[in-house]
């Protein structure tokens, strides 16, 4: 059973495309970035693909009438403003103590003596 | 209560007294008191078994009671007195000798600064030898056996707080010119009671394996009441026990062997067999009259006496080892005694010699009449032995604690009743006639000869007739040395008058002590007739082991006697005279240097014992093995939790620690603070999973 | 109830003197130490009760035993039990308790800490002689660890933290191989339980009747075939009079140690891990209670802790803790794998020989007197390893004696040697020399504890081993081991070698110490044995040398256990 309500091409896959590489985008991001809200940038990069391939699955894949694709987006950005803001805050802890937001500088809890 | 009881409960309960107590004076009149009321009541039991020839018992206590378990009955080692005619004899020996020597005691000892411990440790050595002589179980020997060495032990280590000789000045100044052979850092009291303890123990050991295959066997053949008592034991044996259990593929004729042997291990100990001897001479560190009864008379007789008790059990074969080691040790002795000049020295090696006659002389057989003649021969050199170390004492107290007889000489006109008394005691071990070993030493030289030619089928010639050879020799070098003895002391100029000049008498009480024990060195008492050439004698009850022997003929056994005893006299009188010739005016320079080191040394024996034993196994096995299991002492200084590796089984552990720590640190490495690279773990780790899941 | 509450009495007794002691002032130091000595003297009292009425009965069976189910869906249950041989444990353990509380008097810092985490210590020794529900057991040995370890790194000797936390390691394995080997034993059997056959006299020695004269052994029902082949609850009186010679009995899945010893057939025929369920979990329990022995050569902790506690800390840990390790043995390891207990005889039999001859030699190249002392404890300990591996009942009441000799031997050499330190504030063998003119009293009762250890007959150390050596002689154990019938009497030889050595290094320790000229002459003032010296010591010497000449109350109450121990392995070789 199709559940495209709409009429129009099957278009998800380029959807899953573009939402792949936007979270690639940020994993990258993640795992280069020294700095530490260049990082969480990389986080919202990676929830907000999260949240297009909700949509688009939403749009392609479940029945319009019930909106769970947009539900779902909208926790997600919910979500992603709640974990900016503490992340924020942590961010700007560390850079209380450290003086500095640079990742590669925070490194005193080591698993070995330093 | 039973008069056994008493005999043995009396010297025991002088020394608690002693000991709790501890009072200034009266100890010795006590020690003496008790000892004189076991010495009434032992005339009383032995006197009673000798006559009548039944025995006297206790009846046995329960000591080590077990259960039973599969295949084994539940049996108890309990705890008997015994009095055969054996034991009753033994038994007046000890008690009479013990009071004697108490009495001599009170002179020798006078003014010592331990004087009451003396009489307290020898009440207690007393009780113990007489719990040996009086067990009626090879377990209950054991008890005293091991008893009787802490005996010995306390009595050697006497002056404790001595000094080794190496750093006793008075001893450097007395010892002889040319004397060798000694450790000297190694000898003192304490070292010396240390060495006996373990020699024994030595000794023990094999004690223990015979007993326990003993056990096994009397075990397995079900007998009732104590299964190591002496009648279940031959009861065992003669039921075939040792055929139905086997050892190392060893069974029957062969295990028993091996039974025996380890029996007579723990007799070798005690009685200073070689190579087991050299803890003797050492003892001669406590006190004189000490060595008089433990190291002639009484413990060291303990190992014959044990070895007489187990006879019916011996084989044939271990009969031969202990002919062999008694000869060996006989005639190892005799040789050493000839070159030394410490009194004491040459006594001591002179006692180790006689015992190893005694062996001989066990090692014969009953059938050749080798029983009867180790047996006497123990109980006459007992009663001149402790004579002869009298005399020592009363030599040595009038000299002014002087032993070397390069300072002696003269002191016949000084001493005339210690000259004769001990000149009565050696001619009395010489074996010459009308003297008491006349009939025990060379019945013992009969008896070997007469084993050798029973042997002589069975095995090569030198086999057989080596222990009638070497006693042969043994009995020429004893009359020598034992003359030389006296001669160097008693004849000739005074050579040191400093040391001889005050010599004298000891007081009346020893006097009527060495008095009363010459008069036993006569033949006479023994065998009671004047006859030198009577065989028999009023002791013969005590001199037949239980069980049937087969007999050599009479005929045979009176002329091998006869021929010994021309033998022997003629032999007595060349050693006599020649050592007389030759030291009749003092000390004689050798001229066989080599073969006189080595006797002088010991025959190295000492010295190989203490490079293997002591210094070998004891100080460097020991500290080897404590390397190997903790570690070297460096390490044991740097012990934190970061302890340097070694060698040894504690860092094998601490390497298992420190294998978690390397672990530890080297995953530790993967948390290097950075967030960034956590994420990259976490995402290696997920994509691996997932396409996991999907594969 | 009573019976319970004696049991019980034997933990809780120091556990509320601990408690007692905490609400007491720490400044107050006489009082503490006397409400110490008098909490501590409690499971004296009731382990000689125990233990008299032990030697009455002769027989092996619990004098008192109580079980009263505390989470019956796990199956752990409040089941406390004394019987000979812990009742003589407890006696040891009450005697060196009160011993070790009087040898404390010397700490000075610290000191309501010191006696609270002592009587935590007794607790947790007493609770394991009394336990006999699994998790109990693992409760009371897993007390004993934390107190032990504080008190060694608190107040001990330069290097305790070192020493501690080996100890601590050590013992943990070995607690850590308990709870494994526990869980899996335990999640082995059915949730429904498991039906076994026993044999009649296995019923025998746990039977109890309940109210309408049915039999029950440990508390289980005793079913028995009727003619039809139906299996129900057996009269008690059908039972003594040996109509029938099989039973079944249904047991629960629970942690029960008696209940356990019904069970080996069953965990023989499981497996774990690709191993035989019953050769794995002897294996662990061999293991965990080998750390504690200590058996060859799991034994290197010993040392270290032994010399870097204080005093009456090392009595205690070689008085009563060495012997916690035989004990699992004996309480567990033993009966309840007995067929691979007796596979496994021969190498346990050659690490008791290697344990007596190498620690006896490592004796002899110690310098500091108290780990010379640690060592002599190893070497009598492989004399009960041999005893029990024998199998004979001579061997393994050889081995019950011995632990308790060495109990009373090895606390009069430590407080012997805390004597000397107290004094020279020094352990070393070199440093004394000449002794016993200053101190004679003390020189007499070092060379009793010398020869006590070296055993000497006629004190109380000659008992246990003569019997160890004579039982091995006896022992056909190698054929179960697989190992050849002479095995057993090989290595009494061997173990009858040690008699050379031990008297070789204890009297010549006492040689070094007391004999010969005074080597320093700042010890000529040296007081001899002080009043508080002489209660702790006397004692001791008074038991060492009753036990020596009068072995019969241990015999009496060991004698009878030892039989049931090897007439079970026995059966159970046999394949009955």
């Amino acid at each position: 059973m199709n559940c495209c309500m709409l009429p129009g091409p099957d278009l998800l896959s380029p959807y899953l495309l573009v939402s792949a590489v936007l979270f690639a985008c940020g994993l990258l991001a993640c795992l280069t970035r020294r700095n530490a809200v260049g990082y969480l940038m990389g986080i919202e990069l990676m929830l907000n693909a999260a949240a297009l391939n909700f949509v688009a699955y939403g749009r392609f894949r479940t029945p319009l009438e019930a909106g769970h694709g947009q539900v779902f987006s909208i926790f997600v950005i919910v979500l992603a403003a709640a974990e900016a803001a503490v992340a924020l805050a942590l961010v700007y802890s560390v850079y209380r103590t450290f003086r500095d937001v640079d990742l590669d500088q925070t490194t005193t809890l080591t698993g070995s003596d330093t | 209560m039973n008069p056994l009881l008493w005999v043995l409960a009396t010297p025991l309960a002088v020394f608690l007294l002693l000991f709790a107590f501890k009072p200034r004076k009266g100890g010795d009149l006590l020690a003496i008191a008790g000892m004189a009321l076991s010495f009434g009541l032992s005339l009383k039991a032995a006197s009673a078994v000798l006559t009548s020839g039944q025995n006297l018992s206790v009846e046995a206590v329960k000591w080590l009671s077990f259960p039973a378990g599969t295949g084994i009955p539940a049996f108890d080692l309990s705890l008997g007195l015994r009095l055969d005619p054996m034991g009753a004899v033994m038994l007046l020996i000890v008690t009479g000798l013990a009071l004697c020597v108490l009495i001599f005691s009170t002179w020798y000892l006078h003014g010592d600064r331990f004087y009451t411990r003396f009489f307290s440790h020898f009440s207690f050595f007393c009780f113990a030898m007489l719990g040996i002589v009086l067990s009626d179980n090879l377990l209950m020997t054991f008890v005293f056996w091991e008893l009787v060495g802490v005996g010995s032990y306390l009595l050697i280590g006497f002056w404790h707080d001595k000094a080794a000789v190496s750093e006793d000045p008075f001893y450097q100044e007395m010892k002889a010119k040319d004397a060798t052979g000694i450790i000297e850092s190694k000898l003192s009291p304490a070292h010396a009671q240390l060495k006996a303890f373990v020699m024994n123990r030595v000794g023990d050991f094999g004690f223990l394996v015979g007993m326990g295959i003993f056990l096994w066997a009397a075990l397995a053949s079900h007998v009732t009441g104590n299964p190591l008592s002496w009648e279940n034991l031959s009861l065992a044996v003669n039921t075939g026990a040792f055929d139905r259990i086997s050892f190392a593929g060893l069974s029957g004729g062969t295990l028993l062997t091996l039974a025996g042997i380890g029996v007579f291990l723990g007799a070798m100990g005690k009685s200073a067999q070689f190579p087991l001897h050299t803890w003797l001479p050492d003892a001669m560190q406590g006190p004189t009259t000490a060595s008089s009864i433990i190291h002639a008379a009484t413990m060291v007789a303990a190992g014959v006496f044990l070895t007489a008790r187990v006879h019916p059990l011996l084989s044939p074969g271990a009969l031969v080892f202990i002919s062999w080691i008694g000869a060996i040790t006989a005639f190892v002795a005799a040789t050493i005694a000839l070159v030394q000049w410490d009194y004491k020295a040459v006594l001591a090696y002179s006692t180790v010699s006689q015992l190893g006659y005694m062996m001989i002389g066990l090692g014969a057989g009953a059938g050749t009449g080798g029983y009867s003649a180790g047996l006497s021969h123990l109980f006459t050199h007992a009663l001149f032995k402790c004579l002869l170390f009298l005399g020592a004492a009363s030599v040595i107290h009038a000299c002014g604690n002087h032993q070397d007889m390069n300072r002696f000489g003269g002191l016949l006109k000084k001493m005339p009743l210690t000259a004769v008394t001990s000149g009565l005691a050696v001619l009395a071990i010489c074996g010459l006639p009308f003297f008491s070993a006349f009939w025990s030493k060379d019945a013992i030289v009969a008896s070997a000869f007469l084993a050798a030619e029973e042997r002589s089928g069975g095995m090569s010639a030198l086999l057989a007739w080596g222990p009638w050879l070497l006693s042969v020799l043994t009995a020429l070098l004893t009359c020598f040395y034992m003359t030389r003895l006296w001669t160097l002391t008693f004849l000739g100029q005074e050579r040191d008058p400093h040391v001889t000049h005050h010599a004298h008498d000891p007081s009346l009480p020893a006097k009527i002590v060495l008095a009363l024990l010459s008069v036993f060195t006569l033949q006479f008492l023994w065998t009671g007739s004047v006859n030198p050439l009577a065989g028999s004698s009023w002791l013969d009850g005590a001199l037949t082991p239980g069980g049937a022997v087969e007999m050599v003929a009479e005929s045979a056994r009176h002329h091998a006697h006869v021929q010994t005893m021309i033998l022997a006299t003629v032999l007595g009188l060349v050693g006599i005279g020649s050592a007389l010739f030759l030291y009749r005016k003092g000390p004689v320079t050798v001229s066989v240097k080599p073969v006189w080191k080595f006797l002088a040394n010991l025959w190295y024996v000492d010295r190989l014992w203490d490079l293997l034993w002591t210094e070998g196994l004891g100080k460097r096995g020991g500290a080897l093995v404590a390397v190997l299991d903790l570690g070297s002492a460096d390490r044991l200084t740097k012990l934190e939790t970061t302890a340097p590796l070694s060698p040894s089984l504690d860092g094998v552990v601490d390497g298992t620690a420190k294998l978690a720590g390397a672990l530890g640190a080297v995953f530790g490495r993967l948390q290097n603070g950075r967030i960034g690279s956590y994420a990259g773990y976490a995402t290696l780790i997920l994509g691996l999973l997932a396409l996991l899941l999907v594969l | 109830m009573l019976d319970s509450l004696i049991l019980s009495l034997v933990f809780v007794a120091p556990l509320l003197g601990a408690l007692v002691l905490w609400l007491l002032p720490s400044g107050w130091i006489r009082t503490l130490r006397g409400v110490a000595l008098g909490f501590a003297s409690v499971p004296l009292f009731l382990g000689l009760g125990l233990f008299v009425q032990a030697v009455r009965s002769g027989q092996d069976h619990f004098l008192l035993r109580e079980s009263v189910p505390l989470a019956s869906n796990l199956g752990i249950a409040w089941h406390l039990g004394v019987d000979g041989l812990s009742a003589t444990l407890l006696l040891l353990s009450g005697v060196v308790g009160v011993i070790a509380v009087l040898a404390s008097f010397g700490i000075t810092h610290k000191v309501r800490g010191y006696f609270s985490l002592l009587l935590v210590l007794f607790a947790g020794m007493n609770g394991v002689f009394v336990a006999l529900d699994m998790v109990l057991f693992y409760v009371f040995w897993e007390l004993m660890l934390v107190p032990m370890f504080f008190l060694i790194a608190w107040w001990g000797g330069e290097q305790r933290r070192y020493a501690s936390m080996k100890f601590f390691f050590y013992t943990m394995a070995g607690s850590i191989m308990l709870l494994v080997v526990m869980l899996a034993l335990h999640l082995k059997v059915p949730t429904t339980g498991v039906e076994v056959q026993v044999q009649r006299e296995t019923v025998l020695s746990g039977l109890s009747v309940d109210r309408d004269g049915n039999a029950k052994v440990w508390d289980l029902p005793v079913l028995a075939a009727d003619s039809l082949g139906h299996f129900q609850k057996a009269p008690a009186s059908q039972l003594v009079r040996g109509d029938v010679k099989e039973f079944r009995v249904h047991v629960p899945r629970d942690f029960d140690l008696l209940h356990w010893r019904l069970l080996w057939k069953h965990w023989t025929a499981q497996s774990f891990l690709h191993m035989n369920l019953a050769a794995f979990a002897f294996l662990f329990f061999f293991l965990a209670f080998a750390v504690k022995v200590p058996v060859f050569p799991l034994h290197t902790w010993l040392p270290h802790a032994h010399v870097q506690a204080p005093t009456a800390v090392s009595v205690v840990l070689a008085g009563v803790l060495l012997k916690l390790g035989v004990y699992g043995f004996l309480r567990i390891a033993w009966p309840l794998f007995p067929t691979v207990a007796a596979a496994w005889g021969g190498v346990i039999g050659i690490l008791g020989v290697v344990a007596i001859l190498w620690a006896a030699l490592a004796a002899l190249g110690q310098k500091d007197l108290k780990r010379l002392v640690a060592y002599a404890s190893i070497s009598h300990m492989g004399y009960c390893l041999l005893g029990l591996a024998a199998l004979t009942v001579t061997g393994i009441t050889g081995s019950l004696v011995q632990m308790i000799s060495h109990g009373i031997g090895a606390a009069l050499l430590f407080l012997l040697v805390g004597v000397l330190y107290d004094r020279a504030h020094h352990r070393k063998v070199e440093g004394f020399g000449g002794l016993a003119t200053t101190m004679p009293a003390f020189t007499a009762v070092f060379m009793l504890a010398a020869f006590s250890s070296a055993g000497l007959p006629s004190l109380s150390g000659f008992v246990g081993e003569v019997s160890v050596i004579l039982g091995a002689f006896q022992s056909q154990a190698g054929i179960a081991a697989g190992c050849g019938a002479d095995l057993f009497r090989w290595l009494a030889i061997a173990a009858s070698l040690g008699v050379i050595l031990s008297a070789a290094y204890l009297l010549w320790t006492v040689q070094r110490v007391a004999f010969g000229p005074l080597r320093h002459p700042e010890q000529a003032s040296f007081p001899d044995l002080s009043l508080r010296e002489k209660f702790s010591l006397y004692p001791l010497v008074a038991l060492t040398v009753l036990f020596g000449v009068w072995p019969h109350p241990l015999l009496a109450a060991l004698g009878p256990w030892a039989r049931s121990l090897s007439l079970h392995v026995a059966q159970a070789i046999a394949g009955t």
